[in-house]
């Protein structure tokens, strides 16, 4: 029997490396938080790349802001610091690339049961408010914040574990990599995705009553919430047209004002019509975001088109 | 508390150091009382339940033993069995006579409604229940001996590697292996943490996996086109077999590495070639359990009417079965889909035989298969009354969708998709060499130590790899 009990603690070994590495690297600042800014720096590359909700609530669990940004990749560019710049203001981005409004939803309930917000940014486009667009990526990654053992048994920690390992080894920074894509490849490519998601449109029955329980849940505790659809460029915006969705997009808006403020970016304007603004035809420039913040905050719309929430839409 | 738990974690190994430090006599005990802790875990007053089945069945066992003249012990047996199938017949199937009843006032004119009751279903109440009725069964038929210790009896029935979802032990089995000696066996260890280590990739890696798609799909039909529908109807008895496969894996190898033998429950039911083949190897204890108690006893009573009476046995079995599934008609109709297939195979198995024989298409790797896909197809579509939707119009809509609306791309969830197929492909390449080339491919069984555990090792990371770890529970909990 002792043994067998000793081949059994030969088996396990591994593991009790393993789990010694995650809990000294640490790579999602699960039970300490980052003090060195170049480790930080590192943490945020690879841990947060590998799952950025995880990384991103469990930021906010240590650090809460009465503001917070939700969506996907285009919210993702409404950068904090570009906040901070305006008005001073703390705001925590939990957006992520590829982000569903699953996602938006199992967030802002998972935020909201256990703080006080004050303001919620929400980024949304057609493509994301489709009823077949269901991915939830945050259930999992709310559950694995909430449990000790979930985070150190599961392969995104253990991926950026090796990874930061590997940088700490062998001196590695933060390097950009090559895109594996030239500009005008990746703004094909963009397109096409946006054809795909376009073909599969469906009304979001769902997402409606969802986003309809969110804006009452804001009103009765006086949460802001508003709505942004960010610019893209106008190749992409044609897509609608091109896909006979002008109805859908009008209901779209229709809803969406329904349930708070919004400010709508995309449209032809300016900005929207010229290539050098955008990195691909989805994702704006950072000086377009900063542009996009200021009018936001100082409610000076002038590349936006803002509607105030109206109550006579709620059906 | 569920095997996917990690309080399971944290309780197994601590159950399995105590029960083999403690002496002989005491480990019944220890394990009754492990059994119990671990059933309270779900919903503690339900354990109050199961005591009252283990008390009824215990004292109907003994009685009908005594019982001197054959009237005496069938009164007896039938009053246990209502007692028996009491809560059984008031949690599952309350409502759904209700609403039966309230149906027929309301075409009577008689618009009463009659109180609704809303309660969640004992865990592991139908699988208890059956093994209770079959122990006083066979009692009566002679088969085994009433225990008189009634703490065998209740271990027997709360026995926690298998009280929440089977397999549907047999007391048979059970009893004898109580009440022996188990020495440590490191061997059966070993063993039965291999059993528990391919469960666990089954439910894990393969059905919950699969689950975040089917869900996706099934929770919102509304929102999906017809070749979703249909690909996640197609998914749907994969991810079954890899839930209630792999649960059955974790509780035979939990079982065996304490050293009790419990019985298989699932036999790589995809290479079956036809529907009655399929039944010996999806769900045994089950279908093991209602031929022995169901499907003899009607053959028996209706004999004179030959093989119509034989067919008739086999609807009415299969009835019962999908009653015993879910209080619903749609599971009805899942039980009569199959009574009906078994039947037509029945009926028409000379005439294929002879046809195979002649033509010498039972050893043709491409009649195999077409017979493995035909079945699977057939039992993917029966699944669909059988718990994807609540009920038949439900079940038509999404035939309906299927028909007329599949020439669209389905839902594509990449991650999903890509990590569902490879982990349903390690385990179909698995089960194919075992079915087709038993003993060419050893891995867990190796010889050579390194090859053993490096094949551990895979497993377990590609458990943590393609796993999901969200806490979904098993899908025959609800039955």
């Amino acid at each position: 029997m002792w043994n067998f009990i000793k081949k059994i603690l030969i088996f396990i070994s591994p593991f009790i490396i393993l789990i010694a590495l995650e809990v000294i690297i640490d790579p999602f600042n699960y039970f300490f938080g980052e003090k060195n800014p170049a480790q930080l720096e590192l943490k945020n590359s690879l841990a947060r790349k590998k799952n950025t909700y995880l990384y991103r609530l469990i930021e906010y669990e240590r650090n809460p802001t009465k503001t917070i940004v939700l969506g996907d990749s285009r919210a993702q560019r409404l950068m904090p610091d570009f906040f901070t710049e305006v008005n001073g203001e703390k705001v925590l981005n939990l957006a992520a690339g590829a982000g569903s409004l699953q996602d938006v939803i199992k967030i802002f309930w998972d935020l909201s049961s256990r703080n006080k917000l004050d303001t919620v940014y929400i980024g949304i486009g057609i493509e994301g408010y489709s009823g077949t667009l269901l991915k939830d990526r945050v259930s999992p990654a709310i559950e694995v914040k909430n449990s000790i053992p979930l985070y150190l048994m599961n392969k995104f920690t253990l991926e950026s574990t090796m990874l930061l390992l590997k940088a700490r080894l062998f001196n590695q920074g933060v390097e950009a990599a090559n895109p594996p894509f030239s500009r005008e490849q990746f703004w094909q490519y963009e397109l096409r995705e946006e054809e795909r998601y376009l073909r599969n449109y469906t009304y979001p029955k769902n997402y409606y009553n969802e986003l309809k329980k969110i804006s009452e849940y804001c009103a009765e505790n006086k949460i802001k919430l508003i709505f942004i659809i960010s610019p893209t460029h106008t190749e992409l915006q044609n897509k609608v047209n091109e896909f006979k969705l002008n109805r859908e997009y009008e209901r779209f808006k229709a809803d969406i004002i329904s349930f708070g403020d919004l400010y709508d970016f995309n449209w032809p304007n300016v900005i929207t019509e010229k290539k050098n603004n955008f990195l691909d035809p989805l994702h704006s420039i950072d000086s377009v975001s900063r542009i996009m913040i200021k009018e936001i905050i100082l409610n000076k719309p002038e590349y936006a088109k803002y509607s105030k929430q109206s109550t006579t839409n709620i059906k | 508390m569920v095997f996917t738990s990690f309080n399971f974690l944290i309780f197994f190994p601590a159950v399995l150091v105590v029960y083999f430090l403690l002496p002989q006599k005491f480990r019944w005990v220890f394990l009754l009382v492990a059994s119990y802790y671990f059933y309270l875990n779900t919903k503690p007053v339900y354990a109050l339940l199961l005591a009252g089945v283990t008390l009824t069945t215990y004292f109907f066992a003994l009685q009908i033993q005594k019982a001197k003249s054959e009237k005496k012990k069938r009164q007896l047996l039938i009053i246990d069995v209502v007692i028996t199938l009491l809560p059984l017949f008031f949690f599952k199937y309350f409502n759904f006579v209700n609403e039966g009843i309230f149906t027929l006032l309301n075409y009577a004119g008689l618009g009463l409604a009659l109180p609704q009751i809303s309660f969640l279903l004992p865990v592991g109440i139908s699988f208890y229940t059956f093994m209770a009725l079959g122990y006083v069964i066979d009692v009566y038929n002679e088969d085994i001996d009433a225990e008189e210790n009634f703490g065998i009896v209740a271990l027997f029935l709360s026995f926690f590697p298998v009280v929440m979802s089977g397999p549907i032990e047999r007391a048979s089995n059970m009893f004898p292996q109580f009440k022996s000696k188990i020495q440590f066996n490191s061997g059966m260890v070993v063993s039965g943490l291999q059993l528990m280590l391919w469960g666990y990739f089954m439910k894990l890696a393969v059905a919950d996996r699969l689950s975040i798609y089917i869900d996706a799909v099934f929770n919102n039909v509304d929102q999906h086109v017809g070749s979703s529908l249909l690909l996640a109807s197609l998914m749907q008895p994969i991810r079954v077999y890899g839930d209630l496969g792999g649960y059955s894996l974790i509780a035979i190898g939990c079982a065996k590495v304490m050293g009790f033998n419990v019985i298989p429950n699932f036999n790589r039911p995809f290479f079956a070639t036809t529907m009655s083949e399929f039944w010996r190897r999806w769900h045994m204890s089950l279908i093991q359990w209602l031929t022995d108690y169901v499907y003899t006893p009607l053959a028996f009573t209706f004999r004179k009417w030959g093989v119509w009476g034989i067919a008739l046995a086999l609807n009415l079995t299969f009835i019962i079965s999908g009653a015993w599934h879910g209080a619903a008609l749609n599971y009805l109709v899942w039980g009569a889909i199959q009574g009906i297939a078994l039947s037509v195979e029945m009926l028409t198995r000379s005439k294929k035989d002879a046809f195979e024989e002649r033509f010498n298409l039972k050893t043709r790797w491409w009649y195999i298969m077409i017979g493995c896909v035909l079945t699977y197809l057939l039992f993917a579509f029966s699944l669909s009354f059988g718990g994807t939707a609540d009920t038949v119009p439900e079940v038509f809509h999404i035939f309906g969708r299927i028909l007329t609306d599949s020439l669209h791309w389905p839902y594509k969830d990449g991650d999903t998709m890509l990590y569902g197929f490879i982990a349903f492909s390690i385990l179909f390449i698995k089960d194919f060499m075992e079915e087709y080339y038993p003993g060419r491919i050893r891995l867990f069984g190796n010889e050579n130590i390194t090859v053993r555990w490096l094949s551990y090792y895979c497993v377990i990371f590609l458990i943590f790899y393609l796993g999901i770890f969200s806490g979904e529970n098993f899908v025959y909990f609800q039955f």
